[in-house]
């Protein structure tokens, strides 16, 4: 009996001692973001403040009262020189905040968020893609109402050939002369017959392009009548449309069947230029593109037009009346412990054309902290 | 005695327990409003009643050791209300305070609200158009440090100023 009670009394003492042993949950409280708690050098509240004070003295600019439209900034960022290691982006954050909420729509920032900007070229590559679509039909109805085809008595029949510096606006080449083909072929109602590709005997006119990127001047354009005669050189070889086939090599330092010939020498540089890396990466400049109807006896274009196609994604920083910047600089001392820091924000308004502060105002302070060397 | 003793059971313990039970019963609560009296008696600056209060020797209160020399406010060129105070630590002037040395610095905050209408006679009794946040200053025996607070929105009329302690987390 006595050891059925100490039995029993032993488990009731576990069951109960095994509560005691829960792990404790850590707990949060709510704290007013202008307390210090933790007696930090630098806090919550100095960023409210300094946002709290800076945002007034910014809308009272007479540059940015007086304005009368909208006032854009493009901001540079907070330099953190201090021992502290912090996001300091959350200085600009949050005075940026401010500005926006209290400039009554006046204010405007240039947004430079990475994940924004990637957002936005895709937006805008499939806007882009929109505008090809619409510029190509435009075109195809010049095409079809121009003189040529007006005063001929007869279908006009075209003959094309592809377009050139296709990997620059990320287009396939064949798909490109395709579009433009049936928007040709729509506008014309009849009045247009193009020839099979490859084809060229009997036709009218060739019809061929290409796309020029503006920055690159002297390393994009193609002379597209040394372009046409490489291509007729091809057709009558029996070869295909496409220079990039590896039949000819991209350099002219070349042996053999291709030494002293000035076709082929004509050819591979082609070659050379369509294979250029810093083209086919399509880089991020505008680009326009050429279309010719060149009569094939003389090789004289009879109709040539340039538009842009493709337009520069840009940041449109370019569009801001001042640089917003800041520097968070500090002087620190130690003494068994303790730590003593100053710290000095500076936020300052540029004007980007003539270089000058517009403005400028420092927050500063100073706090002892006692912690160890490591941390703090 | 036993009787007596289960008497004032009955009277100090069972009794304010069965009082307390009808008012537990309800679901709400009405709240009442803050005195329209007290408000409207309020000043464009404002101490908050501090944390620690002794008995013996009266509150510790801010105005103890703190005095506000000039308040002024004005319209800037903008169009913004700025109001400029100057507060000042004075030590400690209270007989009380002579188990006690002033402290050689004193930290306060001061949080300045703005209100679209003109406050005098009714307190802060509408909703603030602008608030700063609460800003810290550290202030030396006998200094006097100029506050400024500006409101960016144009239509301010009036302000308060409230001033309290530094309070550490419990």
């Amino acid at each position: 009996m006595r050891n059925e009670l100490y039995f029993t009394a032993t488990l009731i003492a576990v069951s109960l001692l095994s509560g005691c042993i829960s792990p404790t949950v850590s707990k949060s409280v709510d704290i007013n973001p202008d307390d210090d708690p933790m007696g930090s050098a630098i806090t919550s509240g100095d960023v409210r403040t300094i946002a709290s004070e800076m945002c007034p003295q910014i809308l009272a600019l007479p540059e940015v009262s007086d304005s009368a439209g909208i006032v854009r900034i493009a901001v540079a960022g907070f330099k953190n020189n201090s021992r502290f290691p912090m996001d300091s982006s959350i200085f600009m954050q949050r005075l940026r905040q401010s500005l926006n909420k209290y400039g009554d729509g006046k204010i405007r920032f240039m947004s430079q968020n990475r994940r924004v900007q990637a957002v936005r070229r895709n937006m805008i590559v499939n806007r882009q893609e929109e505008v090809v679509r619409q510029k190509l039909k435009k075109l195809g109805v010049e095409i079809a109402e121009s003189n040529l085809v007006k005063n001929s008595k007869k279908p006009v029949k075209i003959a094309v050939i592809p377009v050139i510096n296709t990997n620059l606006v990320n287009m396939n080449g064949n798909s490109f002369s395709a579009m433009l083909r049936n928007e040709i072929v729509e506008a014309a109602d009849g009045k247009i017959q193009f020839l099979m590709p490859g084809a060229t005997k009997g036709t009218d006119y060739y019809l061929t392009g290409q796309f020029v990127p503006e920055s690159m001047k002297s390393v994009g354009i193609v002379n597209l009548t040394n372009y046409i005669e490489v291509i007729e050189n091809r057709i009558a070889r029996g070869e295909s449309l496409d220079l990039t086939d590896g039949r000819v090599p991209d350099t002219s330092n070349v042996s053999g069947q291709f030494i002293n010939n000035p076709m082929f020498q004509r050819e591979s540089e082609l070659v050379k230029l369509m294979r250029n890396p810093a083209l086919r990466a399509n880089p991020n400049v505008n680009k326009r593109f050429t279309v010719m109807l060149v009569k094939p006896q003389s090789k004289v274009a009879v109709y040539e037009k340039t538009f842009l196609l493709d337009r520069k994604i840009t940041q449109n920083l370019q569009l801001a009346n001042f640089i917003l910047s800041g520097e968070i600089s500090g002087m620190s001392q130690r003494n068994k412990g303790t730590a003593s820091d100053y710290l000095l924000i500076s936020v300052r308004l540029t004007d980007p054309e003539s270089n000058e502060t517009l403005w400028e105002d420092t927050y500063e302070t100073k706090r002892m902290t006692s912690a160890g060397i490591v941390y703090q | 005695m036993k009787k007596l003793i289960f008497k004032y059971i009955v009277a100090f313990v069972t009794l304010p327990l069965l009082a307390f039970l009808p008012s537990a019963c309800t679901s709400v609560d009405g709240i009442p409003g803050a005195s329209q009296d007290e408000l409207s008696s309020e000043g464009s600056a404002v101490f908050v009643r501090p944390q620690d209060y002794t008995i013996f020797f009266g509150t510790r209160s801010l105005s103890n050791y703190i005095e506000i020399t000039y308040s002024q406010r004005y319209v800037n060129k903008a169009g913004q209300m700025v109001v400029e105070m100057g507060i000042r630590n004075r030590g400690s002037v209270s007989w009380y305070n002579f188990l006690n040395s002033a402290p050689n610095k004193i930290v306060i905050m001061a949080k300045a609200n703005f209100y679209k209408t003109s406050q005098q006679g009714h307190g802060p009794s509408s909703t603030p158009i602008y608030s700063t946040n609460d800003r810290k200053f550290v202030i030396k025996r006998g200094q006097i440090v100029a506050a400024r607070f500006v409101c960016p929105v144009k239509s301010a009329k009036s302000y308060q100023v409230v001033l309290s302690q530094v309070v550490p987390l419990q």
